[in-house]
């Protein structure tokens, strides 16, 4: 939906000291902002070339000691090398420690990408209301930033101080690494603080190209932090640059680049955006429903919105990922493939259909709510009821589990361990239709969101609607039959293979939706949109979002670590603590809601923090 | 107008066609015209 833009409030304003200064060149560039900008990007190349050289060279560098001891193979771990605190698991307070870290620095590394994209949307359309959101979503996680470091080095002490004997041999195994992931703390530290501390001192003109810049760098370390401490993870799960032993055979360049590196690296950028825009929409939602006046309603209304259409965004290429990785996983060891998806830790996949399903459910429910805003959305709330049933059909399938929890005697009088109706949608063929079906459904709820504030006036409007309903119907149509056909009456190869092809046709729909769309919305007519015409019920959808994010999160979590089975370093380093064994899934999901609890409880005060900045006590009279 | 949908129905058909087939056979998987595996 478009807003009313207030063509007097440009973000343009030239400073008044400017005027003075020697005539711009033609690009509207003075020498002064190239000079910055030239600048900026001579320390982002020196910076990019430093880790590149700290990653490759230093090994390099290192003298023969040194070599000698990093060739030693993993020691077997025994009793003396695993430390308690009192009588608490020592597994169990680093997995509370580490998910609290994961969910702040998911959020503090994907504000900014965000928020460097509003502000760039706000240079271009000229609308400050974007930079002032821009800025007011960089607040709230100013105060998570600290709690992330705080988090950080707790986990930090916590696995030196309870698992030392691991820990210095991940030392040995990544050596200098991570003293370059202290420095990009460094950088990251002193980057976001200016980036936010200057953005009203460098807010117009050749100064906001300085300050959109400093958003770029923020960016690239952030995300190379996160590329950084993702290479010790998957080097756990699917250890690389060693020999079967151990000992290190490769550079640091190999020990991180491991098959699993790159799908994860993808998985987590890609899922940090949709995290971090769930938990700005639940900032959006929480100060729009103690909004006094309907200009602050407005405000928090749009803001909801635009945190809302991240989430889903970011969201919608999340299956596709999570199945690279998955495929990754089962190529690189069928044994954890299978442990993961078929065995022992399946049914964590049907909690996470749950997870998904009240995610989608929830964002639908928050564009149909919307509609309201605008009259023009009558047109299509008819189709509303048969996205929900879809969605809500789609996501019964996905929750059907395959092999039931059952006694002898139940199972004797099913006549086996699988229901003979319900069975067949517990397989693979019947979840990918069902969230292939979902995901269209979603972007169908965004696409009629998107049409109701506009009348469409191109010639050739009545072929281009037709085209989008026939590409619906077709893809559906499509999804259906690979997933019945290729999933239950050929073989398991055709039926692995039909898949790609389910997520294509799926692309196929988002993808020509929104050309289709933007073709016909030239020339079109806007109708009036009342921002903050939401009912609260549609306000309550935006703190489901980050409830069930975060849960999500935890339980991928879990699952990510609890695949490398009784190993510390799969297949390299045995766990031989007391804790070797995969605990039950009733005691998996108490320790989730914990760490999910917490989070939100953090968040809270996170939220608190961020408005008590902008409270001011009235002056008491004498 | 029932031109308009019938060719998009025929457009939409074609291109779904032609990626399932072009999908499943870049995996190595090639399909019969009938959409049947050739293997």
């Amino acid at each position: 939906m478009s807003l009313v833009i207030n063509k007097a409030e440009v973000l343009h304003r030239p400073d008044s000291r400017q005027q003075n200064r020697p005539m711009q060149f033609c690009s509207g560039y003075s020498l002064n902002g190239r000079y910055w900008i030239l600048l900026l990007g001579l320390v982002v190349l020196f910076f990019t070339g430093g880790l590149t050289w700290a990653s490759d060279a230093i090994p390099d560098a290192v003298d023969a000691a040194e070599q000698t001891i990093a060739a030693k193979p993993a020691p077997v771990l025994g009793p003396s090398d695993y430390r308690q605190i009192g009588s608490m698991s020592s597994r169990s307070f680093v997995w509370v420690i580490a998910q609290l870290h994961l969910f702040l620095a998911a959020f503090v590394l994907a504000v900014p990408l965000f928020v460097t994209v509003i502000e760039w949307i706000g240079v271009k359309t000229g609308d400050q209301r974007y930079d002032d959101m821009a800025h007011e979503f960089m607040k709230v996680s100013m105060t998570a930033y600290s709690l992330t470091a705080l988090f950080g080095g707790t986990l930090a002490l916590a696995l030196f101080l309870l698992y030392p004997t691991f820990m210095a041999y991940m030392m040995e195994v990544f050596g200098n690494q991570v003293m370059v992931y202290a420095l990009l703390f460094f950088l990251e530290s002193g980057v976001l603080y200016i980036y936010y501390y200057s953005w009203y001192a460098l807010r117009y003109g050749n100064r906001k190209y300085l300050h959109l810049s400093l958003g770029v760098l923020l960016n690239g370390v952030g995300t190379t932090l996160l590329f950084v401490a993702n290479s010790w993870a998957t080097f756990m799960m699917a250890p690389s640059g060693v020999d079967d032993g151990g000992a290190v055979t490769g550079n640091i360049w190999e020990i991180m680049r491991g098959p699993l590196w790159n799908p994860l690296n993808l998985h987590r950028f890609v899922a940090n955006i949709a995290f971090g825009g769930a938990v700005v929409g639940a900032y959006a939602g929480y100060q729009l429903l103690s909004a006094r006046t309907m200009a602050q309603r407005a405000h928090y209304d749009w803001m909801g919105y635009t945190s809302n259409f991240i989430a889903v965004l970011a969201f919608l290429p999340l299956p596709f990922a999570g199945y690279w990785l998955m495929a990754e996983i089962y190529a690189y060891s069928q044994q954890m493939g299978i442990t993961a998806m078929g065995g022992i830790l399946a049914w964590l996949f049907i909690v996470q259909a749950v997870l998904i399903g009240t995610i989608l459910l929830a964002a639908n429910y928050y564009l149909w709510n919307g509609m309201s805003r605008c009259e023009g959305s009558r047109r299509y709330t008819w189709l509303i009821k048969y996205i929900a049933i879809t969605l809500v059909g789609s996501f019964l399938i996905w929750v059907t589990p395959h092999t039931l929890i059952l006694s002898a005697k139940e199972i004797a009088a099913l006549g086996g361990a699988h229901h003979p109706i319900l069975g067949p949608f517990g397989i693979m063929p019947a979840k990918n239709i069902a969230v292939n079906l979902m995901l269209i459904g979603t972007f169908l709820s965004f696409q009629l969101y998107r049409r109701a504030d506009k009348e469409i006036t191109v010639p050739w409007a009545g072929f281009g609607n037709a085209l989008m309903v026939a590409i619906y119907i077709i893809a559906i149509a499509n999804v259906i039959f690979l997933g019945v056909y290729y999933g239950y009456f050929t073989n398991t190869v055709y039926k692995v293979g039909s898949s790609v092809a389910q997520v294509v046709s799926t692309l196929i729909v988002i993808i020509s939706g929104v050309t289709i769309d933007s073709l016909m919305f030239k020339g079109a007519r806007t109708l009036p949109t009342t921002w903050g015409k939401i009912s609260n019920r549609g306000v309550y959808a935006l703190f489901a979002l980050p409830i069930a994010f975060t849960w999500l999160m935890a339980l991928m979590g879990y699952v990510r670590s609890s695949v490398r089975t009784h190993w510390h370093v799969y297949t390299v380093m045995k766990d031989n603590s007391v804790d070797n064994f995969i605990p039950s899934i009733g005691h998996a999901a108490n320790m989730m809601t914990i760490a999910t609890i917490s989070f939100l409880l953090l968040v809270l005060f996170i939220f608190w923090v961020a408005s008590l900045g902008e409270t001011r006590q009235k002056k008491p009279i004498n | 107008m029932i031109k308009n949908w019938v060719f998009s129905f025929l457009i939409a058909f074609l291109v779904f066609y032609a990626v399932d087939h072009a999908i499943m056979s870049m995996q190595g998987l090639p399909l019969n015209i009938d959409m049947t595996p050739a293997q």
